[in-house]
């Protein structure tokens, strides 16, 4: 064991309650210059101090499955937390129910919830007191990275490392102060799942009919009330047979080549291809997929060198391996693969491997699997990836 | 439901003294649902249901699929459990406590199917990459590396320090919930940092990224 390894829990303790004394905050800082655990660990507490500490999600589906397994279990036996007799299968089939998330479900959790009102309350009360000593936590937090970065400059100066990085956490803790209690919370997806038979008539109809038949869907609503409308008209004319010379004009307004990092590209480059790529995840969430390929398309085609391009080529491959067309989507998979992303290189090699194996193309998938565990031996694929290489080579 | 109970005449002495109950007594309230009372432990799933569902999202990620699914388990597991409530702290603790177990093992089983499930996931992950503020998206980077290694870690361990990191709690408070010495729980966040440690290395570009320096 190093003395890294030893870690100082009470004095991290003391940080998050905002107890630290001076000598403490000194000793703390100490190893914080030399443990990047300990470091971590202070970013993500916060981190998820925050999440936790926004409002409370409205578990509606959820609580009012919970009710009407007790409900049952009440009328059925007629003892309170006579759930304890409750057998997994019905655990089981709660949870079937719950992803269907029925009105009925829907509205009796809500009764409940006004059922609940005091408990609620209670609850509240005690979520508010947790959330004042998390605040209190991240100010404190500040002061003492402020302290720990001088020191750390110091430590890093004599150790030979470079200031810079130290001097990065310096900032982003300054940045923290200021708006990290009121960072949005990232978007949560509650689209509806992939729609087979739309994805299916997209790609039957062509793109000219989809993109006809998408006016009237939700999604097109949302875009033309979208900042910037003059693109969603030329990226959907764009998809349209004779859309190339639109495509064109749409490119050579780009006079520089897009980088992978936004930070490097022209302002109105970057708002133009991530407003593409908005819009194509907005609409696969409404579950309008034949909007969402064409979008996603049409982002591929526009900015081809784009970060969001590539992100799309991905995504486009995994919708058409959800949808069944496991031939597309080795192609896309492919394409992204050879594309040299990394992004979502694992991924794309595990989606690949699946949609060989849905075809049953044995030889090649096995190769697929065994070039994944390669690249990833701890993906979270790599089970499966080992299973299916086992079986496949028993053969 | 407390109505239907109280008509079918059952629990009449219970569900008077949920009525007199004091609104900041949630811990009597727990002891009620304990003795078997219909009405305090519907009222008492109720008021922890939000918290176990956030803490829920918390280690299985946002866009996991099965973050309803998982949440409904750990009200049934918490119900099934609040027999054993002792009243030495909140019910909500108690039910983050469980929340937490059943995440990680919910985590644990769907390390593939996840990914393999949703869709969505994979776009909404990198939507957030390629369109929000770099301190977000460092934040969102530092939490999925933490589920990762929450997946990953030996059971023990995994618990202590989702306790620790997701929860924030102290090590009295993790070593009381998980019924083991507090040095036991010392030696598990150890072992879990050395493992932390190791994930961070073993990608310093984003350990850079994330803010946290090798």
């Amino acid at each position: 064991m190093t003395i890294i390894d030893l870690h100082p829990e009470d004095l991290l303790e003391k940080h998050a309650l905002g107890v630290l004394s001076a000598d403490e905050t000194a000793r703390l800082s100490l190893h914080l210059a030399h443990c990047s655990a300990c470091r971590f660990e202070l970013l993500v507490r916060d981190d998820f101090g925050q999440e936790l500490g926004e409002t409370d999600a409205r578990p509606s589906v959820v609580l009012g499955l919970v009710q009407q397994a007790l409900a049952r279990q009440n009328s059925s036996s007629g003892a309170g937390a006579g759930v304890e007799e409750e057998d997994p299968s019905s655990s089981a089939s709660c949870s079937a129910s719950g992803s269907l998330g029925s009105l009925e479900a829907v509205e009796e959790s809500h009764a409940s919830n006004r059922d609940l009102g005091v408990a609620i309350s209670l609850h509240d009360a005690s979520s508010s007191t947790e959330l004042r000593r998390r605040r209190r936590s991240v100010r404190a937090m500040v002061w003492f990275f402020a302290a720990a970065g001088v020191l750390a400059c110091g430590v890093a100066g004599a150790t030979g490392l470079t200031q810079r990085v130290w001097l990065r956490v310096v900032e982003q803790f300054a940045g923290a102060s200021g708006e990290g209690a009121n960072v949005p919370p990232l978007d949560t997806p509650q689209g509806e799942r992939a729609k087979r038979g739309a994805f299916a008539r997209v790609r039957a109809q062509g793109p000219a009919e989809a993109q006809a038949n998408s006016e009237t869907a939700p999604v097109s609503e949302d875009l033309d009330t979208a900042p910037n409308e003059t693109v969603s008209a030329e990226v959907e004319a764009s998809a349209e047979p004779g859309g190339d010379k639109l495509q064109h004009a749409i490119s050579s307004k780009i006079t520089a080549p897009a980088s992978a990092k936004s930070a490097t590209r022209e302002p109105s480059q970057v708002a133009t291809a991530e407003a593409l790529f908005d819009e194509a995840n907005r609409a696969r969430r409404t579950g309008d997929l034949a909007v969402a390929l064409l979008k996603y398309e049409a982002l591929e085609r526009a900015f081809p060198s784009s970060r969001q391009a590539r992100i799309a080529q991905a995504t486009t491959a995994k919708l058409l391996l959800d949808s069944g067309d496991f031939r597309a989507a080795v192609a896309r998979f492919d394409a992204y693969l050879a594309s040299g992303a990394v992004d979502l290189r694992e991924e794309a090699m595990a989606g690949r491997a699946t949609a060989l194996e849905r075809l049953g193309d044995r030889s090649v998938e096995t190769q697929a699997w065994s070039a994944l565990l390669q690249a990833y031996p701890a993906s979270p694929y790599a089970e499966h990836a080992r299973r299916r290489v086992a079986s496949l080579s028993g053969l | 439901m407390e109505s239907a109970v109280t008509k079918e005449g059952e629990h009449d002495d219970a569900s008077g003294a949920l009525a007199a109950l004091a609104p900041s007594d949630a811990v009597a309230l727990a002891r009620l649902a304990a003795a078997g009372d219909a009405a305090a432990t519907s009222r008492l799933v109720g008021s922890v249901a939000p918290r176990v569902t956030k803490v829920v999202r918390a280690i299985l990620g946002v866009a996991h699929s099965d973050v309803e699914d998982v949440s409904q388990q750990a009200l049934i597991s918490f119900i099934r459990a609040i027999g054993q409530f002792r009243g030495e702290c909140e019910p909500v603790y108690f039910a983050n406590a469980i929340a937490v177990r059943t995440a990680i093992a919910a985590r644990r089983r769907g390390r593939v199917e996840m990914a393999r499930r949703d869709p969505d996931a994979d776009a909404d992950k990198v939507e957030a990459e390629a369109c929000s503020p770099p301190e977000v998206l460092a934040s969102a980077q530092r939490k999925e590396l933490m589920r990762q290694l929450l997946a990953e870690l030996p059971a023990e361990q995994s618990e202590a320090l989702a306790m620790r990191v997701v929860l924030g709690w102290s090590l009295e408070e993790i070593a009381e919930h998980s019924e083991a010495p507090l040095n036991t729980i010392r030696s598990r966040l150890r072992l879990a940092k050395v493992a932390m440690r190791r994930a961070i290395e073993r990608e310093p570009a984003v350990a850079e990224a994330l803010g946290v320096s090798l």
